[in-house]
């Protein structure tokens, strides 16, 4: 930058600007890829202790109680339920499932 | 702010109404169910009613837009207001022998263990699904907790065979971890359910209830065999606990009872 030497004020011109180098050239944007469309949800295989339940039903009721005879005479046998027990816990077990059966499976007009 | 009220509305009164006629029946085979069971009137000892007034109050507060089916939603509240009512019924300490008594309270307490069962579901097993096995060692779980209910009753009115077994019981669980201890503690003593307990440790009930399970299993083994068995190590999820009872320097409830005992 240089004064005019009659008007110190008056600007006469810019020097060049040494300081940029230059810029690269931006490249072409070559296009985006199609984004695929979602085609379905697979299946869902389980919710852990959900979907993998045994339930107490009508079906399998006579079953459950069955083996609720045999395994309490097993563990009163081997010594794991105390034989002085082991009626009235069989009673009380047998009590819970009957009173757990899913309705689902009642017959209509069961009487109670 | 809108999905949000879409999601907790309820059903209009007419609509909620239906909702009850449309499912009497089914609540009435819960009554009767429960009824059966514990050889009652459904009718006469008012479970019909209770079941009814249970019916009600679901419908009452029933959000479809939650995705819960109704019946899912309110199977459990209406087996409730049942064995509430029947327990209170008249028929419930008439004409029966003191072991009928004792079974029927034993059965009202795995109920509180096991609140699946309010929803037909059994308690949990390795394999899952239903096969043979597996509702063997569901049912195995269930005479195993009876079996521990039942000692705890008997402490209360003890006979001397009583006492000795539960001598021995004591004696098995006071060899496990402090916070194994402290999980069978709360269930069978205290009377919460694992559920509530998992709550209460603020971790996943999965982790309470499979850990029940293999407690279970060691204590039947230990008192099967008569002898000491390598007790079972304490799961990851359970660890925060079993670390803080460690840091209390908690040697778990039936050791306590133990050394109390001795020093008497």
């Amino acid at each position: 930058m240089t004064t005019d030497s009659n008007d110190p004020k008056k600007i006469r011109g810019v020097s060049r600007n040494k300081g940029v180098d230059a810029t690269k050239a931006v490249g072409e944007v070559e296009g985006t890829e199609q984004v695929s469309g979602i085609k379905g949800i697979s299946r869902i295989r389980g919710v852990g202790n959900v979907s993998n339940v045994a339930r107490v039903t009508l079906g399998n009721k006579e079953r459950l109680l069955a083996l609720v005879t045999e395994e309490t005479n097993k563990l009163s046998k081997s010594g794991m339920i105390p034989a002085s027990q082991r009626s009235v816990i069989e009673k009380a077990v047998k009590m819970v499932l009957e009173a757990s059966i899913a309705e689902e499976s009642q017959k209509k007009g069961a009487k109670g | 702010v809108h999905g949000q009220a879409d999601q907790n509305a309820k059903l209009s009164e007419e609509e909620a109404n239906n909702l009850v006629l449309e499912h009497r029946g089914w609540a009435e085979s819960i009554a009767r169910s429960v009824a059966r069971a514990w050889n009652l009137d459904w009718q006469m000892d008012a479970l019909d009613g209770a079941a009814m007034e249970a019916l009600i109050f679901c419908s009452r507060r029933f959000e479809p837009a939650r995705g819960i089916p109704f019946k899912g939603y309110a199977r459990k509240r209406i087996h409730e207001g049942s064995t509430d009512q029947a327990r209170k019924s008249k028929g419930w300490r008439k004409s029966t022998t003191k072991e009928d008594q004792r079974a029927r309270d034993l059965s009202v307490e795995l109920f509180t263990v096991f609140p699946e069962l309010r929803e037909g579901i059994l308690p949990s097993t390795d394999e899952g699904g239903g096969g043979e096995e597996d509702l063997r060692q569901s049912m195995r779980q269930l005479i195993m907790s009876a079996s521990l209910l039942a000692t705890k009753q008997s402490m209360e009115d003890p006979l001397p065979d009583d006492l000795v077994d539960y001598k021995r019981v004591v004696e098995t669980m006071a060899h496990l971890e402090p916070v194994h201890q402290l999980l069978l503690y709360r269930v069978y003593w205290d009377g919460l359910s694992l559920r509530t307990v998992a709550t209460e440790w603020e971790t996943d009930g999965l982790n309470v209830m499979r850990e029940h399970k293999v407690l279970i299993a060691f204590l039947g083994k230990s008192m099967s065999h008569r002898k000491v068995i390598p007790r079972p190590k304490v799961r990851p999820g359970l660890k925060p606990m079993a670390v803080k009872l460690k840091k209390d320097g908690s040697k778990g409830p039936f050791s306590d009872v133990l050394t109390a005992g001795a020093e008497r």
